[in-house]
This record gives structure tokens, C-alpha cells and sequence, in this order.
């Protein structure tokens, strides 16, 4: 490709692709006004900002890979979906926020997940999965590692343990995961154990234990 | 500590690239596994990696050198890549054909911009003459040879004027440098740019490949991508026995951690059959 400047210079071309990477507002802008782009003498056509930005998908997707151990299930459902990319696409604004103001650990990723899912899921149906089975991965794993009791409540678009079952079966039947608004309540007791309950909204009153030992916890 | 004795004569050997499953699987099946790919980015920020040179031998992979960029790294970085070449006594260094880092869009003469990622570059004759620059420069860094690998191509990159293949080809060509040929990222490529993968792949310099990856890929937002969690098509294994009529790889290593578990029976299928398709 040429410009009436002459060949586009490949330094020129790496650091637009690394800002585009690492700055989303950046990318936001380009994708809104790609003429903006001329400014650098890069012709607007030439410039594929939709896959640029999936790719900075895979870069958070990759980042990723060490909360895989806390959330398997999270990812497989993501795999399943063929959202992966999707999911960390969107998620990419603001994980590069977090990473600015430090948050870098890896309990750090897991709760700009957990943060970022309620949002992104909204009222899908389909992405209000990923945030169920997130949501109970994520809250298992921070109760296993906690001091003391502590009750943790979510209001969730399916059974969490349900999904979870589907989940861990070789082809998963998701479409036969009941749906129903519920609020589930993640308790640690003062001995490690911990129970998942699900509750009558309104009352505040148990509905029925979901499961009385939850594996992977206390 | 373990440090790989190749046989000029024998059969390629088979690897894993370091990850969560490779502890178990060396327990179990050492008798599958030559060495461990570990990235020098894994050794430098976790020291403790190194310790697992006590099972088995390592070979160096990199990320740092940006030999296709224009920002350089620093000294500090490369004498760290040189200290680990030294106590791995790895047999070459893995880089990628590709950059991580660049200079700042506005301001040149602020701090470069640091990825999290490799990333193919433009594929033109400027990037060629700016990687033999930066490898004229960078081997008189170290005691192994650097061996550069092709990067998964996703999109088209403004001002490119030949393919991937033919890209690494000039590379290979100019710079006299040999390779790494990722098989899969080969494939995602030719997926991506609507290349026929078997008549590109012998366009390929193929005896210059002293290693080869296999790893998974998968189809999502309209594409292919790298995917180090799932299993290696069958299209990559079939790639593999295709070219070993003419390359003949010193190692190929499977590239199989991304995830915290993997079924161990499909790896180990993967290991065994690797090894099969080499000898045969």
C-alpha cells in the first residue's frame, strides 16, 4: 500500500497497531472515524480496525490463562459458545484501566471478570450464562480461601449447580439448563464448610439447599 | 541437571512447551517427552521454572527480542536471554518473527509502547532488511543460534507487499537464518489470508526448519485463532508428515499450555503419534 506521501513506513505501521492495543479509547475512536487515521498517512482502508480490536481480544484472552485454574468452567462455556474472543474483546477498556491503576495480581483479574461480566451480560440470555457460571466459580474459589465465615449472595439466571453439572459433561446439553431469576447465597461456615443456597427473593427465606458440601471448598 | 544430547542420526525429538499439565505428565510418561520448551519470560519473572531442568532438558523460546521491530530491548534483557542460554545450555533460541514492543505513535522519543503479545509485522521489504539489521545485531549477543518462528497472521497489515510464506522465505533467504516453523500459526495464516496451506507450505525454505509447533486453533469472530487449549487438527499433523520428506526438524514440540487441565490420554495419543510420523 502507498500514500501520496509514498510506502507506508512499517515503523509507522507498528506503533498505530500498538496503540490501537494498548489505548481502547484510541480504538474506539479510529473504528468511529477512520479518516483519523490519515493523520499518520495511513489510508483508512488499509487498516482492518474490527479484527484489530478482536485481537486485542485474544491478547486479554491470553492474559487470562492463569485464572483458568479458578474459572475451567467458565472458560469451557465461553469455548462452547464460540465467544471467547467476543468476551475478552469487550473486556479489553477495562482491563487495560485496571492494569493502569495496578491492579495486575491474579485475584486482580479474577475480579475485573467478575466485575465486568454483570454488565456485559445485562439481560442476555445466553451471556447470562457465562456471568452465572463465572460468578459461582469465582465466589467458590474466593470462599475456599477465606478466614472465617463469610456469605456471599448473587442473583443468577439459572441453577449454578446445574449449569455447572452440564458443564462438566462431554457434549452439554445448555439448552436444557432451567432458566429462572433466583438469588443464591454462598455461605462459609466458621468450621470451612460451605454450602450454596438458593432463597425466595422477597422473603429472604430458604428455599432449599442447592448442595450441603460443596466441592473444592473449606 | 538435564541438558539435551541430540543424535545427529536419529529421530527428531519430541517436546512439550512448558505449562500447567507438564509436571504430571513428566511423572507419568517421562519416557515421552525429550524436553520442555520454557519461555525465557517464564524464567526471568519466576525463577523457580528452572528448576524443573532437574527432570529434563530445556530448550529456550523467547518473546523479548522484537527482532522485527524498531524499538530495541534493552541490555539488561538481553544479558538476562544470554544468562539462561548459559545455565540451560539450550541448543538454539526460539524467537518469534515479530515485535512487542514500538515506538510511541505521537512521540518517538517517549517510552515505547509494551505489548503483551507478539505480533506479525509488516511483511515488506523494509521489515526484512530491518530483521537482518536487528540480527546482525543480536547474534553477536549470544552463544546459541537464534532461530526465528512465523507469526499467525490474522489480518492484512497496512503495507504489505508479499504473503507470510513469502516473507519468511526472503527472511530465511536474506538474513540466513534458520527456522522455527509453527505449523498451526502456518495454518491459521493461510486460513485467514485464503492461502492453499499445501501448495504454500513448499514455497517454504523447509530445510531450514530445525523445529517445528504443533498446537490447536479455533474459528471464532469470523477467523482462526491460536488456541494453546485445545488439541492440534489432524490437517496439522498431516502438514507435519507432508513436509518431513523435506524438512527434517530436530525437535517438535507440542504447544499444549495454555490450560490448567488437559485430557492426559489425548496428550499422550499426541505425544506417541508425533513420534510415529517422524520415524516413519
Amino acid at each position: 500500500m502507498t500514500t501520496a506521501a509514498g510506502p507506508v513506513s512499517a515503523e509507522i505501521t507498528q506503533s498505530l497497531i500498538a496503540a490501537a492495543l494498548t489505548d481502547a479509547e484510541r480504538l474506539h475512536a479510529w473504528l468511529d472515524d477512520p479518516a483519523a487515521l490519515g493523520h499518520y498517512g495511513i489510508d483508512p482502508d488499509a487498516v482492518d480496525l474490527a479484527s484489530l480490536a478482536d485481537f486485542a481480544g485474544l491478547s486479554e484472552k491470553i492474559r487470562h490463562n492463569p485464572c483458568r485454574h479458578d474459572l475451567p468452567l467458565t472458560f469451557r462455556i465461553l469455548r462452547l459458545l464460540g465467544i471467547e474472543i467476543e468476551f475478552f474483546r469487550d473486556y479489553t477498556a477495562l482491563s487495560l484501566a485496571r492494569r493502569r491503576m495496578g491492579l495486575l495480581s491474579l485475584e486482580d483479574r479474577l475480579d475485573g471478570l467478575a466485575l465486568f461480566v454483570e454488565g456485559w451480560a445485562a439481560a442476555d440470555q445466553t451471556r447470562s450464562l457465562v456471568r452465572d457460571i463465572l460468578l459461582h466459580e469465582r465466589t467458590l474459589a474466593t470462599l475456599s480461601a477465606a478466614d472465617g465465615a463469610l456469605a456471599v449472595v448473587h442473583e443468577l439466571s439459572s441453577d449454578p449447580l446445574e449449569l455447572a453439572e452440564a458443564l462438566r459433561q462431554r457434549d452439554p446439553d445448555l439448552a436444557g439448563v432451567g432458566r429462572e431469576v433466583r438469588s443464591v447465597v454462598y455461605e462459609r461456615a466458621s468450621d470451612g464448610r460451605c454450602r450454596v443456597l438458593e432463597i425466595d427473593g422477597s422473603l429472604a427465606s430458604l428455599r432449599h439447599a442447592l448442595d450441603e458440601d460443596v466441592t473444592g471448598c473449606g | 541437571m538435564e541438558y539435551l544430547d541430540e543424535g545427529s542420526d536419529e529421530a527428531p525429538l519430541v517436546g512439550m512447551a512448558y505449562g500447567p499439565i507438564v509436571t504430571g505428565l513428566l511423572e507419568r510418561h517421562r519416557d515421552l517427552i525429550d524436553y520442555v520448551e520454557v519461555p525465557f519470560e517464564q524464567l526471568r519473572h519466576h525463577p523457580p521454572t528452572a528448576d524443573i531442568q532437574d527432570q529434563v532438558p530445556i530448550v529456550l523460546h523467547c518473546s523479548s527480542m522484537s527482532i522485527a521491530g524498531f524499538t530495541e530491548p534493552s541490555d539488561a534483557t538481553l544479558d538476562a536471554i544470554e544468562g539462561h542460554v548459559q545455565r540451560t545450555l539450550t541448543p538454539w533460541i526460539g524467537e518469534h518473527l515479530a515485535y512487542i514492543t514500538a515506538a510511541d505513535l505521537d512521540d518517538p522519543s517517549a517510552a515505547p509502547t509494551e505489548l503483551t503479545y507478539t505480533i506479525a509485522p509488516q511483511l515488506s521489504e523494509e521489515t526484512v532488511e530491518r530483521v537482518a539489521t536487528n540480527l546482525n545485531r543480536l547474534r553477536r549477543r549470544f552463544t546459541a543460534p537464534i532461530i526465528l518462528e512465523n507469526s499467525p497472521q490474522y489480518f492484512a497489515v497496512p503495507g504489505s507487499t508479499m504473503t507470510m510464506p513469502a516473507f519468511v522465505t526472503e527472511v530465511a533467504r536474506h538474513c540466513d537464518v534458520d527456522l522455527l516453523l509453527d505449523i498451526t500459526h502456518f495454518l491459521i495464516t493461510t486460513s485467514n489470508m485464503n492461502l492453499d496451506p499445501v501448495a504454500s507450505i513448499q514455497q517454504l525454505p523447509l530445510e531450514r526448519v530445525v523445529e517445528v509447533h504443533l498446537s490447536g486453533m479455533s474459528r471464532q469472530s469470523g477467523r482462526w485463532w491460536d488456541d494453546h487449549a485445545a488439541f492440534a487438527p489432524d490437517e496439522a499433523f498431516d502438514l507435519l508428515a507432508q513436509i518431513t520428506p523435506r524438512a527434517r526438524p530436530r525437535a517438535v514440540t507440542l504447544e499444549y499450555n495454555w490450560a490448567s487441565t488437559m485430557p492426559e490420554s489425548v496428550v499422550v495419543t499426541h505425544l506417541r503419534r508425533t513420534r510415529e510420523l517422524l520415524s516413519a
